[in-house]
C-alpha cells in the first residue's frame, strides 16, 4: 500500500540521517568542571582526593543483547496477540518485561527517551548517537507500521508496570479521554523543543520527568518517587494513565499504527458484536465493536472477555485480572 | 465525457436515501472537490447493497461499489482520482500520518463482470429500467442524450393509427396486473367519438410489496412522460394526468420537475414540437386507498368522491373521467412505449413467450439474499429469479414459496417454482401476475399468517359496496385470526372454503373477486399448516405468537446479545452465564433468536 | 487457594505493602535529617585538617564510616523495596482474583420510558399544542379555494392541501370549505373517511409511518410498531404519544421493500430496522434529543 511505503521511506531517511551523523560525529570532550571544591593541595596533610568513579560502560555485546531482546519481545508480543490470542501468555510477557527492562535494566532500554537522542542527532552535527539507541527508537515504530502498538503491550517497562497494577478500571468519558490524549502531543513538542536547544541549554525532559524510572532504580528524588507511586495508584483505576495521556512515544506510535494491516482483531469471522470486549477494554480502544489500532495497547483483555473463548470465571490468570 | 475525467454516480432514490446515501453524496462532493463530477442518479435496482456508487473512467470499465459509507466514499474518490505533482504527494503523506483508519475498499467493490452482481444483472434485460441508475432524473439533457424524446418526435411524424399499430405489433400487455393488450386498449380509446379525451398514468401502486412504479418515477420520470405523450397522441387526448401515491414524495417531486423541464423544451404543452398537437399534464396525488388502483375507482377519486368502483361496461375507454373516453395505463406500460417505438415492435416481440411479450419488472423482496428491482424477459421461471438473480434465501434457509400479485395474488409453493413468468401460466397456479410484487418466503414464514395478513389488508381496503366483499372478508379474517390464535373450531376450514367461493363470485371489482386468492392458494398448497394450527395448536413455522414460546438452549455462551436486543427486558443481562427468557414478559418478537449467533434460542411449538 | 484464605492472604499482602511503604517513608524522613548533619561534620573536619594535619586519618575514618552507613542504607532500602514489590504483586494478584470471582450484580438494561426519551421536546410541544389548538386561521382555506376552484371534483386536492397545511382536517376548515364551495358536507365526510391519508384529529409534531407491506410484515413490522408504541408510551386506542411529539401510523407500503422493515418519519425514510434501532430512527428528526 502506497501510504505505508511512503512512511517506511520516511523512517529509512531518518535512520540514514542518524547514521550519517554518526559518521561525522565525535564524542564530546568532557572535563571535570570542578573548581570550587577544596582541592588536595588546599586540604593538605597528604589528603588524596578519591578517584572519580564513573560507572563502567555496559559491554557492547550486552547492549546489543538488549536490542535483540527488545526486538524478540516485540516479536513474541505480536505472536501472542495475532496468533496465540491469549491474555495469559501476554501477562507472562508483561511480568518478564517489568522484570528485565524495568527492574534489571532499570528502565534504560527506552524508546521513549530516545526520541530526544534522535532529535538531537538529526539537528546537532556534533552529537554522537549510538547505534543501539537508534535501533531502540526505530524498531517499535517499524513494528507499529505493520502490526500496531505491539511495543506498548507487554514490552515497554513503563507500560507493563501500569498494566500490572490495573485493578478495577473505570471507563474514561470519551470527550475527556480525547482531550487528555492531546497532552502527549504537547509533551512531545516540549521534549523536542528542549532537545533542539543549543548544547548548553539542552535538557532531556522526558528522562528527567520519567515517573517510573526511579521506582525501577529504587532510588531518586522523593518527588519523582511520589509521582511514580501516584501514577501507579491512579493506574489501579484508570488504565495506563501515563501511556494514554502523557507518553510522547505513544503519540508517535499511534500515528504509525494507523497504517497497520494486522493487529488485535476480536474473534475475526466469529464476531458477536455483544460489546463485552468494549466493556472489558480499559483503554477505550474498542469503538463500534472493533479494535482501533491507534488506541489499542496490545493487552489482549478483549480476547479474555470474549464469550466465544469459553467460560471465563475458571481461567486463572497470574497477576492479571480476568476481566 | 472528457477523456481522463472521472464521473462518480451515487444512487439517491428513496431506497438510497434511506440507506444513508445523502451522507455518502456529501462525502463524495467534499472529497472530490474539482477532480471528479459527482452525480445523483436514481436507483439501479440493486437495492440490497444501497447506497451504491459507480465510478466511470473514460476508457476503463465501470467500478461499482455497494454498501458505501462516508469513509468508503472518501477512499473511492482517492483511489480513482490519482493525485498529480508534488503538492498531491505531500498531501498524501500528510494524510498517511494523520488520516483515519484505512478503509478496505475491497469490502465494498462489487464486481459487475463476475460473481454475485453478475448473476444479479446477467439474466436481466433492461428496457423500462435502461436509464435507472444511469442518469440524473433532475436533468432532461441526460435523458435526451440517451435517446430520450426521440420516440415522441418519431410518433408525431406518424399517423396515430400507425403508432397504435406499432404498439399492437409489439404484443405489449398492460403491466398493471390484468394483462390486457395495450394496443387494443389504445385502439378502442382512439375509436371513441368525442373531442375531449383523457390519458391517465396509474401510479397508485397500492400493492404492498411492490415498488416498480416508485422507482421508475423517481429515477427516470421523463420516460413515463414520453410514454404518456405518445399514448395521448395516439388516442387524441389533450389532457394527461399522472396519479401518484402520496407515499412517494420523491416520485411526486421528480415528476413535477420533469413536467416543468419538458414543457420548457416543448415536449409537452401547446403545439408539441410544432406538430399542432397539444398536451397538458397534471400530477394528482393519491389519498391512500388501495382500491383506487382499479380504473373506475381511480376515476371516482379524480372526480372528488369516494373511490368506489362501478359496474363495467361501460369501460373507462368509453365513458371515463367526466364521462369522456379515458385511457388508463400503468407506469410500466407507458414506460415501455418509447423503447418499442425507438427499437421497433419486432425487437420487443422478439423477447418473451408466445402469449406474453417483452420484459416484466419485478420488485424482488422478502427473505431473498439480493432484493431489489429487476427486469426480466417474460418466460423466465420463478426459480431462476429466486435462485439465480436473487441468490437464494437469506441465511441458507429453505425456499418455501413466493407471493405474487400482492393481496390479489397468491402463494406459489417451491415445488411449482418451475412455472414461467407468463400471463397465461401464472394464473394456473391460482396466483396472478399482478403488478410485479414478488415476495419470497422461507420456512420461517407461516402461511396461515400470510393469508391473515392479506385478508386484514383487503378487509380494511374494501370499499364496502358489495356485501360479500364487505362482510365476507370480515368473516374470513375472523376465522383466520381464530386459527392463528389456536381457538379454531373443527368446521372453520369448511366455512373458509365456502367463503372463498362466495366472495370471489359475489364482488363487483377486482379487489373483491381476488381477495380470497391468498387464502385459496395457501389452502390448496399448505393445507397441512392450517390443520396443524387447528388440531395440534402448533405453528409449524414458529410464527404465530399465541402458539409458540421461546427458550434458551445449552448452546448459550452468555454473550448477552439477546438481553441487549430484547425490547421488553425479558432477558436479564448476565454476561458469561446461560441466559433465561421470562415467558411472562416475552412478546414473541423474535429479536433474541435473530440476534443469537449460536442458534441458542429456539422456538417451541406447541407451547 | 480460594475464598476466605485468598482474602486473608490478600489483606496480609496489602498490610505488608503498606508497612514497607511506611518503613521507607520513615527511613527517608530520618535520613533527610541526618544527611546535612554529616555533610556539615565532614566540612568541619576538613577545616580542622587544614589547620592540623594530624587529624587527616580521623577525616578518612569518618568518611569511611559515612560511606559504610550509606551503603547499609542503600541495602536496606533495596530490601524494603523488593519486599514492597513482592507484597504489591501478591496484593494485586489476590485482589484481581477476588474481584473477578465476585458474582457481578446483574446489570439491568436501563429502564426506558417516554420521560427518559423525549423529555424536553415533549413538554415544549405539549405547551405549543395547547396554545395552538383553539385558534385556527382560516384565511389559508379561502386562498386555497380561490386557487383550486369551487367544483366538487376539487374535493380531494382541497382536502390534501388542508391536511398538508394544518396536518389534519380541522372541523372549522371543513365547514368553511362546505360554505364556500359546491362540495357538500356529505361528500366531505365520505371522502375524508374513505382515504387513509386523511385524518380528522390533530397529530403530533412528527408523523411516523411504519410500513406494513408484505416484505415488511415478514420481516417483523408488527414488532416495530409495538416497540415504538411501547417506547413512546402510546395508550391503547391512541396513535399519538402523551407529549404529542410523535404520531405512529401503519401504512400499506412505502415501496422500500428491499430495506424491510421500513418506517418514514416525516419525509425521512429509515430501513433495515430492528425494534432496538426503530427508536433511533426517530432521532433523525430530533437529533440530540435522545438520551
Amino acid at each position: 500500500m502506497s501510504r505505508r511505503r511512503a512512511v517506511l521511506a520516511l523512517l529509512a531517511v531518518c535512520v540514514l540521517g542518524c547514521l550519517a551523523e554518526n559518521a561525522q560525529g565525535q564524542a564530546l570532550h568532557y572535563e571535570r568542571p570542578v573548581e570550587r571544591a577544596p582541592q588536595e593541595k588546599d586540604i593538605g596533610g597528604g589528603y588524596v582526593t578519591p578517584k572519580v568513579q564513573k560507572p563502567l560502560p555496559r559491554r557492547a555485546w550486552l547492549e546489543i543483547l538488549d536490542v535483540a531482546l527488545l526486538a524478540a519481545a516485540m516479536g513474541v508480543s505480536v505472536w501472542i496477540v495475532v496468533k496465540r490470542r491469549s491474555r495469559r501468555w501476554l501477562v507472562a510477557l508483561t511480568v518478564a518485561s517489568v522484570g528485565y527492562f524495568g527492574f534489571y535494566r532499570e528502565g534504560c532500554v527506552c524508546p521513549i527517551g530516545s526520541i530526544q537522542n534522535v532529535t538531537v542527532a538529526l539537528t546537532d552535527p556534533n552529537y554522537h548517537i549510538p547505534m543501539v539507541v537508534t535501533a531502540t527508537f526505530f524498531l517499535p515504530l517499524l513494528v507499529a507500521v505493520f502490526y500496531g502498538r505491539a511495543f506498548c503491550g507487554g514490552v515497554c517497562a513503563l507500560g507493563s508496570i501500569q498494566e500490572l497494577v490495573l485493578l478495577k478500571p473505570v471507563q474514561v468519558p470519551r470527550r475527556l479521554d480525547q482531550a487528555l490524549g492531546l497532552l502527549k502531543y504537547v509533551y512531545l513538542a516540549a521534549a523536542i523543543w528542549y532537545a533542539v536547544l543549543p548544547a548548553a541549554q539542552r535538557d532531556f525532559v522526558i528522562c528527567r520527568f520519567d515517573p517510573f524510572v526511579s521506582l525501577f532504580r529504587r532510588s531518586g528524588f522523593a518527588h519523582m518517587l511520589a509521582l511514580g507511586a501516584g501514577f501507579l495508584v491512579l493506574g489501579m483505576f484508570v488504565g495506563r494513565p501515563y501511556c494514554r495521556y502523557l507518553c510522547p512515544y505513544g503519540g508517535l506510535l499511534s500515528w504509525f499504527s494507523r497504517l497497520a494491516a494486522r493487529g488485535v482483531s476480536i474473534t475475526p469471522n466469529k464476531e458477536l458484536d455483544c460489546g463485552l470486549c468494549a466493556e472489558a477494554c480499559p483503554y477505550g480502544a474498542i469503538e463500534e465493536m472493533r479494535a482501533v489500532r491507534r488506541k489499542c495497547l496490545y493487552c489482549a483483555r478483549c480476547y479474555a472477555a470474549c464469550p466465544r473463548e469459553g467460560p471465563l470465571v475458571k481461567a486463572f490468570v497470574p497477576l492479571g485480572e480476568v476481566r | 465525457m472528457r477523456a481522463g475525467s472521472v464521473e462518480i454516480r451515487v444512487g439517491l432514490s428513496s431506497c438510497g436515501v434511506a440507506s444513508g446515501g445523502e451522507a455518502v453524496r456529501d462525502a463524495l462532493v467534499r472529497e472530490a472537490g474539482g477532480r471528479a463530477v459527482v452525480k445523483a442518479v436514481g436507483c439501479n435496482g440493486m437495492c440490497h447493497s444501497e447506497p451504491i456508487v459507480q465510478v466511470l473512467h473514460a476508457g476503463k470499465p465501470v467500478a461499482l461499489y455497494g454498501n458505501v459509507t462516508a469513509g468508503a466514499a472518501r477512499a473511492i474518490v482517492r483511489r480513482h482520482t490519482p493525485g498529480r505533482g508534488l503538492v498531491n504527494g505531500a498531501r498524501r503523506l500528510l494524510r498517511a500520518l494523520t488520516g483515519g483508519e484505512a478503509v478496505d475498499l475491497a469490502d465494498h467493490l462489487v464486481d459487475a463482470e463476475a460473481g454475485p452482481a453478475a448473476e444479479y444483472l446477467g439474466k436481466q434485460k433492461r428496457i423500462v429500467l435502461e436509464n435507472c441508475g444511469e442518469i440524473d432524473p433532475g436533468r432532461i439533457d441526460e435523458y435526451t442524450a440517451r435517446g430520450g424524446y426521440q420516440a415522441l418526435e418519431a410518433c408525431l411524424r406518424l399517423e396515430p393509427d400507425a403508432v397504435i399499430a406499432q404498439i399492437t405489433a409489439s404484443g405489449l400487455r398492460g403491466r398493471g396486473g390484468a394483462g390486457f393488450s395495450t394496443g387494443r386498449k389504445w385502439e378502442m380509446a382512439r375509436r371513441q367519438p368525442g373531442a375531449v379525451k383523457y390519458v391517465i398514468c396509474n401510479g397508485d401502486e397500492g400493492d404492498p410489496g411492490a415498488f416498480m412504479d416508485r422507482l421508475v418515477l423517481e429515477a427516470d420520470p421523463h420516460r413515463v412522460l414520453e410514454g404518456l405523450a405518445i399514448a395521448a397522441y395516439a388516442i387524441g387526448a389533450a389532457e394527461g394526468i399522472l396519479y401518484i401515491r402520496a407515499e412517494y414524495p420523491l416520485a411526486v417531486r421528480n415528476v413535477r420537475q420533469a413536467i416543468r423541464q419538458a414543457q420548457a423544451r416543448g415536449f409537452t404543452g401547446e403545439n408539441l414540437l410544432g406538430s399542432g398537437f397539444s398536451l397538458h399534464l397534471e400530477v394528482r396525488e393519491g389519498a391512500g386507498a388501495f382500491v383506487c388502483g382499479e380504473e373506475t375507482a381511480l376515476i371516482q377519486s379524480l372526480e372528488g368522491g369516494r373511490g368506489m368502483p362501478r359496474l363495467r361496461p361501460p369501460y373507462p375507454v368509453e365513458r371515463g373521467l367526466h364521462g369522456a373516453p379515458t385511457l388508463i395505463n400503468n407506469v410500466e406500460t407507458l414506460a415501455s412505449a418509447p423503447w418499442i417505438v425507438r427499437h421497433g415492435p419486432a425487437a420487443y416481440a422478439g423477447l418473451g413467450t408466445q402469449g406474453s411479450k417483452g420484459t416484466k419488472v419485478f420488485a424482488l423482496a422478502g427473505k431473498i439474499r439480493r432484493g431489489g428491482l429487476i427486469e426480466v424477459p417474460m418466460g423466465i421461471t420463478i426459480r431462476e429469479i429466486v435462485e439465480e438473480i436473487g441468490g437464494g434465501i437469506q441465511g441458507g434457509r429453505k425456499f418455501k414459496a413466493v407471493q405474487m400479485g400482492g393481496p390479489s395474488g397468491g402463494c406459489i409453493p417451491e415445488r411449482l417454482a418451475g412455472t414461467p413468468v407468463d400471463y397465461d401460466e401464472i394464473p394456473k397456479t391460482g396466483a396472478i401476475m399482478g403488478s410485479g410484487g414478488l415476495v419470497v418466503l422461507d420456512e420461517r414464514d407461516c402461511m396461515v399468517d400470510m393469508a391473515r395478513f392479506f385478508l386484514r389488508f383487503t378487509q380494511a381496503e374494501s370499499c364496502g359496496k358489495c356485501t360479500f366483499c364487505r362482510i365476507g372478508t370480515k368473516r374470513m379474517l375472523e376465522i383466520l385470526e381464530r386459527i392463528c390464535e389456536g381457538r379454531a373450531r373443527r368446521d372453520d376450514l369448511g366455512t373458509l372454503e365456502e367463503l372463498v367461493d362466495y366472495v370471489s363470485r359475489g364482488s363487483l371489482c377486482g379487489l373483491g373477486q381476488t381477495a380470497p386468492n391468498p387464502v385459496a392458494t395457501t389452502l390448496r398448497y399448505f393445507r397441512d399448516e392450517y390443520e396443524a394450527h387447528i388440531q395440534e395448536k402448533r405453528c409449524p413455522a414458529g410464527r404465530c405468537p399465541a402458539l409458540i414460546r421461546y427458550r434458551v438452549t445449552d448452546q448459550c455462551i452468555g454473550c448477552t446479545l439477546c438481553a441487549q436486543v430484547c425490547p421488553v427486558g425479558a432477558i436479564a443481562y448476565r454476561p458469561y452465564e446461560k441466559h433465561e427468557i421470562d415467558d411472562k414478559l416475552c412478546t414473541r418478537c423474535d429479536e433474541c433468536r435473530k440476534a443469537c449467533q449460536d442458534d441458542a434460542v429456539e422456538v417451541v411449538s406447541p407451547c | 487457594m480460594s475464598g476466605p484464605g485468598l482474602k486473608n492472604a490478600t489483606i496480609a499482602a496489602g498490610a505488608v505493602m503498606v508497612l514497607s511503604v511506611v518503613a521507607l517513608a520513615v527511613d527517608y524522613a530520618v535520613m533527610r535529617g541526618w544527611t546535612p548533619a554529616s555533610d556539615a561534620q565532614i566540612a568541619a573536619l576538613q577545616e580542622k585538617v587544614q589547620r592540623d594535619a594530624k587529624l587527616a586519618p580521623v577525616l578518612a575514618a569518618e568518611q569511611k564510616r559515612i560511606a559504610e552507613f550509606n551503603r547499609a542504607r542503600r541495602a536496606r532500602v533495596n530490601w524494603l523495596s523488593l519486599v514492597l514489590v513482592g507484597a504489591a504483586a501478591g496484593f494485586l494478584g489476590g485482589a484481581k482474583r477476588l474481584l473477578a470471582g465476585q458474582a457481578r450484580p446483574p446489570v439491568r438494561v436501563p429502564e426506558r420510558g417516554p420521560s427518559a426519551v423525549w423529555p424536553r421536546a415533549g413538554r415544549a410541544v405539549a405547551a405549543q399544542a395547547a396554545a395552538a389548538a383553539p385558534e385556527i386561521d382560516l384565511t389559508f382555506v379561502d386562498g386555497l379555494i380561490e386557487k383550486e376552484g369551487r367544483g366538487a371534483e376539487a374535493a380531494i386536492p382541497i382536502l390534501q392541501a388542508i391536511q398538508a397545511h394544518y396536518r389534519y382536517l380541522p372541523d372549522e376548515a371543513l365547514r368553511r370549505v362546505c360554505h364556500l364551495t359546491e362540495i357538500s358536507p356529505a361528500q366531505i365526510a365520505g371522502t375524508s373517511s374513505f382515504y387513509s391519508r386523511f385524518r380528522r384529529s390533530p397529530v403530533g409534531e412528527h408523523i411516523v409511518r411504519v410500513c406494513h407491506g408484505t416484505a415488511c410484515h415478514v420481516a417483523g413490522a408488527r414488532q416495530i410498531t409495538d416497540e415504538l408504541r411501547r417506547e413512546l408510551a402510546i395508550a391503547e386506542g391512541e396513535d399519538t404519544d402523551p407529549s404529542r411529539t410523535f404520531t405512529v401510523e401503519e401504512v400499506a407500503c412505502l415501496g422500500c421493500c428491499s430495506l424491510a422493515p421500513v418506517l418514514m418519519v416525516d419525509e425521512h425514510t429509515a430501513g433495515k430496522l430492528t425494534p432496538a434501532t426503530a427508536c433511533d430512527a426517530l432521532a433523525a428528526v430530533q437529533p440530540g434529543e435522545r438520551a
